[in-house]
């Protein structure tokens, strides 16, 4: 394989005006990322350490094996949402290791809103359901929560994607063979009593979790019983009369330990089998990845210089360099894993889609996993292409990359618009695992495309009643759509409503790409159909 | 918590990092430091600004850790409990367990009783199940039923004189 | 003519002579059991063979299976090492039948030295001083024999080594009870029930002289080491010169080790085994090969010693007399076992995870392990022989401490922290010790308290345990990097 040649200069005034820029967004980045990760107010944390209970990261710092990697979910899920008082949505979701096994674990973080359910909670546990469900991995909750959010329940109790969701998932991957593993370590009231009865194996910790379909002040509505809560569904109610738990923890610490024995115990069909080449890190320094992504998403660039920076020894297949050159496809290695690289350079014309469609088809056959480098602005547009018929060749791509069944994975590394995003594998199209670089775009158009769109049908509605519009109009008119499309556009928007699963550090994709990929391997990769392409 | 024992000392240790910081409790004392991973797999680590290159490898229960000269292998156990089976409920009023007859009686009101003295038998099912007195202590109150009587389960059997 | 020598033995020793042989431009052939297919000295030969399963009597013990692949391997001769085979007379009849050559001294010479009341009378003939005791077998009235004795003394297996069959008796009431369980022992470890008496030194030290003779009559001393420092009757660490010893004294202990040897027709590399006390010394026993030890007096003599027992096997003679050879500075030797001396010197299986050796000027390692391999216990726990040279004992000690700071050994226990301990020791530092220096000293010893950081370094530390390895068909993956990885950090 050839090693690709980069042109990077990193002593050019764009790479120094580069790389201030990307490092001020990484550093907004990880002061979110920290902010986020300390869960709740300062006070709920400390009451919550006083009564001896671990934080949700410290129970899964402890759950999985010492010093391995935690590919965390998420974490800016719903950042600027409910007054920002709910971190990371409440819940820390992730998969990680747990001797040797690769597992997602789904942690509720009681300092937050005591680990009620959000629209948005429910959203990121049904997402690392998902995960868990597409990856055949054990699902391990780790539950301290008061159930639903009430004040919202209409937008998390009644609809298919909303509260129900989670049992329907644990019973569907339970009848899989999925593990499910409940660590009760709070509450776990009314709906939330299911999600320990769903699993298959459950542990309660002493004096901590509980569980009941209605809580003591219910139970005093519905039939004057008074009673407390430990007598009324605590550890030893459990363990010993109803049967509801498993196992009987003293403390957090014991409770994990018991859950790691229980995966110890798991059975376990092997990986499927890649071939899987000694790992090397790049030539090229990944760090330069800062030097080469621009401020102005609009500026190009050769993507094989970020390919350059992510795969193997720098060295890339190429298939079809010379043909559509817009779009880049080739083979490369990833920490090993073998994978197939769908990378935009440009904008989408026929050719380009008919050689992204040729490789998609080829990666499916040889059973190659998919790395969607995403950046791009849309398909061509005007006379001679839709007459072309880019919009069939589009489609030819949007239907390969749809029915793909090997896994797909996709960064989007610079604007994500328009129908680009769907042959790219946008979040539609079921990646197992989407993210974000923070410089990243995504909306329906660009918000000039759709500023200037606008201000056009409004002048041509002014035109045909005889007036003109003054600058001034037009710009009063472009700000606002300017200014939503800037809002909306950006990628801390688009995470904080789970439109991907979280927005990374360019130096990091290789390490998560490689995580990914490791961990779709515990599925059957299953043989493609595709459907009509139309010709 | 783990419990890490080398010879016949054991320490009970707790580290939380985060990035290259670290907090260690042993016992009651508490140290902060940091550390750093070197490209040849050893970690510089220095608690109040004394720095030193160790190596350290965990296999199962056992870490092998090298520093300041010497090697140690060193036995850890998680500080949880293993047992987490529930002992049975041990308040000081036994009731009868089942349903059955009451085939003897060990003791009398106001004798004292050490743990696991049998203090009542039952019968039920053809099955003895001998009722023992959870801790040390003195008979307070004995079941006034005769050696062949009938006995319910919840019945009180008896009660042990608070401590 | 010798061409190539096959090596009847394994670890640090076996590793020890092919590197001789390499520098000979000799051959080597190793063999190994099915447990040590991978070992160093395997790796190291320039072949290798397999001669059986771990349990060293179907192995390296076994005459045949050597013999045969030595014969196989067109080898010319056998090197036995120590241990195993080396003092094995018939062993080295049965080589030498096998029109091979046996690299040691004559098969003879090995069996009556290793007869401990045979050895005793040919040195008490020769004029070589011996302990007070029983000639030969024990008959007639004992008690007044162990009155002309006097108490304390020793009762031990004729046949015996290694500490087994051996008791002392203090005063005549314990006489019987000890002389029928050293009996006992012996019949079970040596099959072979007889015992001789002698008169037990309670403080002595043990000095040995090396000495080297050719098959033409040319015999020489190189000098004498101390090997005091023993536990459970096995040396630990050895020195030469001994602290103990003015030069005449140890000229006159030279020349009585040379005068045994002549007694016995000694050739080849062999040591005379003297127990020293109150300025008296008495010979202890004669081991008709190499010794572990041998590297001090290598260091301090400057004569290969491995190399001279192959040039003697072929014939040829010494090429250097008494009068050439001169003592050098100072130089210590430790052992490094796999054992654990807060629980009395148990031996410690594992598997070796990292293993750095220390360097630097006037340090030396005889190693025969290597990182990975699990070191069990079917054989001798010993991993390396770290050897320092320096000018004098003081500088030597503190060399010596240096380098055993600098052994990195991670996997199982070892008795390096202990070595250390001995080394900063007051009364090792002044030599001022009996081979009872361990028990006087270091009985309860216990391994140091662990400081903060080292705790704080356990548990960091990562995991060797390949996660991924036992259970997933993944040749690699990045779940087991072990640095806690994180997004953004």
């Amino acid at each position: 394989m050839s090693i690709i040649q980069s042109k990077h200069n990193s002593n050019s005034e764009e790479a120094t005006k580069n790389r201030a820029f990307n490092q001020k967004i990484l550093e907004q980045l990880r002061q979110k990322i920290e902010l986020h990760s300390k869960g709740g107010r300062t006070e709920m944390v400390e009451r919550h350490k006083e009564r001896g209970k671990l934080l949700a990261r410290e129970r899964i710092d402890e759950l999985i094996d010492s010093d391995t990697p935690f590919l965390e979910l998420s974490t800016l899920a719903a950042h600027g949402l409910y007054n920002d008082e709910v971190p990371s949505a409440g819940i820390v979701t992730g998969i990680g290791v747990v001797h040797g096994r690769e597992v997602v674990i789904i942690a509720n973080d009681a300092t937050v809103k005591g680990g009620t359910y959000y629209p948005l909670t429910v959203k990121k546990h049904l997402r690392a359901q998902e995960i868990a469900q597409e990856n055949y991995l054990p699902c391990i909750y780790l539950v301290d929560s008061g159930g639903a959010f009430l004040p919202m329940q209409d937008e998390v109790f009644p609809d298919r994607e909303h509260f129900g969701r989670i049992f329907y998932n644990q019973s569907q991957m339970s009848a899989k063979g999925i593990a499910q593993i409940a660590v009760v370590m709070g509450s776990c009231t009314a709906g939330g009593a299911y999600v320990p009865a769903m699993s298959d194996e459950t542990i309660i910790v002493k004096k901590q979790g509980t569980i009941f379909l209605g809580g003591p002040p219910l139970v005093k509505a519905a039939t004057g019983e008074e009673v407390d809560s430990e007598d009324l569904g605590g550890a030893d109610v459990h363990t010993r009369r109803s049967g509801v738990a498993d196992h009987y923890a003293l403390n957090d610490s014991h409770a994990i330990e018991i859950a790691r024995d229980i995966v110890s115990n798991l059975n376990r069909s092997p990986k499927f089998k890649l071939n899987i080449k000694e790992p090397e890190d790049p030539i090229y320094n990944p760090e330069e990845l800062y030097e080469i992504i621009p401020e102005d998403s609009k500026l190009p660039y050769d993507v094989k210089e970020i390919i350059a920076r992510l795969v193997d020894g720098s060295k890339f297949h190429e298939f079809k360099a010379n043909y559509g050159k817009t779009i880049v496809c080739g083979f490369a290695n990833i920490m090993g894993y073998p994978i197939g690289i769908v990378a935009n350079n440009g904008v989408l014309f026929s050719e380009s889609s008919l050689k992204a469609t040729h490789f998609i088809e080829m990666c499916c056959q040889r059973k190659v996993p998919l790395v969607f480098l995403q950046n791009i602005v849309g398909f061509m547009v005007g006379k001679d292409y839709e007459s072309g018929g880019i919009a069939k060749d589009g489609a030819k791509m949007v239907m390969a990359v749809s029915n793909a069944k090997v896994p797909k994975f996709t960064v989007v590394i610079g604007g994500s618009f328009g129908a680009g995003n769907y042959g790219m594998c946008g979040r539609a199209y079921q990646p197992r695992q989407m993210w974000m670089w923070p410089n990243a775009r995504i909306s329906v158009m660009g918000g000039e495309q759709a500023a200037d769109v606008l201000a056009t049908i409004k002048q041509d509605q002014f035109k045909s009643k005889g007036k003109t519009m003054t600058k001034l109009e037009i710009k009063k008119l472009r700000d606002p759509i300017l200014e939503k499309y800037e809002s909306e556009g950006n990628p801390y928007y688009s995470t904080a409503r789970l439109w991907d699963d979280g927005i990374i550090d360019p130096m990091d994709t290789r390490m998560i790409l490689a995580l990914g990929i490791s961990t779709s391997l515990n599925a059957p990769l299953e043989d493609t159909d595709f459907g009509v392409f139309r010709m | 918590m783990e419990n890490l024992t080398l010879g016949s000392k054991s320490y009970m240790s707790k580290l939380r990092r985060s990035g290259s910081d670290f907090t260690l409790d042993v016992g009651e004392e508490n140290y902060k430091g940091t550390f750093s991973r070197k490209s040849n797999g050893s970690i510089q680590i220095s608690i109040s600004d004394k720095s030193s290159i160790g190596f350290s490898e965990k296999s199962g229960n056992e870490i092998y850790v090298y520093l300041n000269g010497v090697n140690y292998v060193i036995k850890r156990e998680s500080g949880a409990l293993k047992d987490n089976v529930l002992d049975e409920e041990s308040g000081d009023t036994i009731l009868s367990p089942i349903t059955g007859k009451l085939l003897d009686k060990k003791l009398e009101i106001g004798d004292s009783v050490s743990k696991n003295d049998v203090v009542v038998i039952l019968e039920a099912m053809k099955m003895e199940h001998r009722l023992k007195a959870p801790r040390d202590g003195k008979l307070l109150k004995l079941t006034p039923a005769g050696i062949g009587d009938q006995i319910k389960e919840g019945e009180l059997m008896f009660e042990l004189e608070e401590e | 003519m010798i061409n190539r020598i096959l090596i009847a033995n394994r670890g640090e020793i076996a590793c020890r002579i092919i590197r001789a042989c390499n520098e000979m431009s000799i051959e080597t052939v190793a063999v190994y059991s099915d447990v040590d297919s991978d070992s160093p000295h395997v790796l190291m030969a320039d072949q290798a063979v397999e001669i059986g399963p771990a349990n060293p009597s179907e192995s390296y013990l076994n005459f045949d299976k050597i013999v045969d692949a030595a014969l196989k391997t067109n080898a010319d001769a056998i090197h036995p090492g120590y241990g195993f085979l080396s003092e094995n007379g018939a062993f080295a009849k049965y080589v030498k039948e096998s029109g091979l050559v046996f690299i040691g001294p004559d098969a003879t010479t090995i069996k009556s030295m290793g007869d401990k009341a045979e050895s005793k009378q040919m040195m008490a003939d020769a004029g070589v001083p011996t302990i007070p005791g029983s000639d030969g077998e024990l008959t007639g009235n004992i008690t007044s024999l162990a009155r002309d004795i006097g108490y304390p003394l020793m009762v031990k297996a004729a046949a015996g080594g290694g500490g087994k069959g051996m008791r002392v008796v203090r005063n005549e009431d314990e006489l019987d009870s000890s002389i029928e369980a050293a009996k006992n022992e012996a019949r079970n470890s040596f099959g072979n029930d007889t015992l001789i008496l002698e008169k037990f030194l309670d403080n002595p030290r043990h000095i040995e002289v090396q000495i080297l003779g050719d098959q033409n009559g040319n015999i020489v001393h190189l000098y004498e080491r101390e090997c005091s420092i023993q536990r459970r009757h096995q040396k630990i660490i050895e020195e030469s010169p001994s602290p103990a010893l003015t030069n005449k004294f140890r000229n006159k202990m030279g020349e009585a080790a040379v005068k045994a040897a002549k007694a016995a027709n000694y050739y080849n590399a062999g040591t005379v085994e003297f127990l020293y006390q109150d300025g008296e010394f008495y010979f202890l026993e004669m081991n008709t090969r190499l010794q572990v030890e041998h590297g001090v007096t290598e260091m301090v003599c400057g004569i290969d010693i491995v190399k001279w027992q192959i040039r003697i096997a072929k014939g040829e003679s010494l090429t250097f007399s008494q009068k050439d050879i001169k003592q050098r500075g100072h130089s210590i030797e430790c052992r490094i076992y796999a054992e654990d001396p807060s629980r009395g010197f148990l031996p410690t299986p594992g598997v070796i995870r990292k293993m750095i050796l220390p360097e630097g000027p006037g340090v030396r390692n005889d190693v025969g392990v290597s990182e990975a391999q699990e070191i069990t216990s079917s054989y001798d726990p010993l991993l390396a022989k770290l050897v320092v040279w320096d000018a004098d004992r003081n500088s030597a000690i503190q060399r010596m401490d240096l380098a055993l700071s600098n052994f990195i050994i991670l996997g199982l226990i070892t008795n390096q922290p202990f070595l250390r301990d001995i080394m900063k020791n007051d009364s090792f530092q002044k030599a001022s010790f009996s081979t009872n220096f361990i028990d006087e000293h270091f009985k309860d010893w216990d391994f140091p308290d662990i400081d903060p950081k080292v705790l704080a370094l356990a548990l960091l530390g990562s995991k060797t345990s390949q996660i991924h390895v036992s259970n997933t068909t993944e040749s690699y993956s990045p779940w087991s990097n072990n640095r806690g990885w994180r997004q953004g950090i």
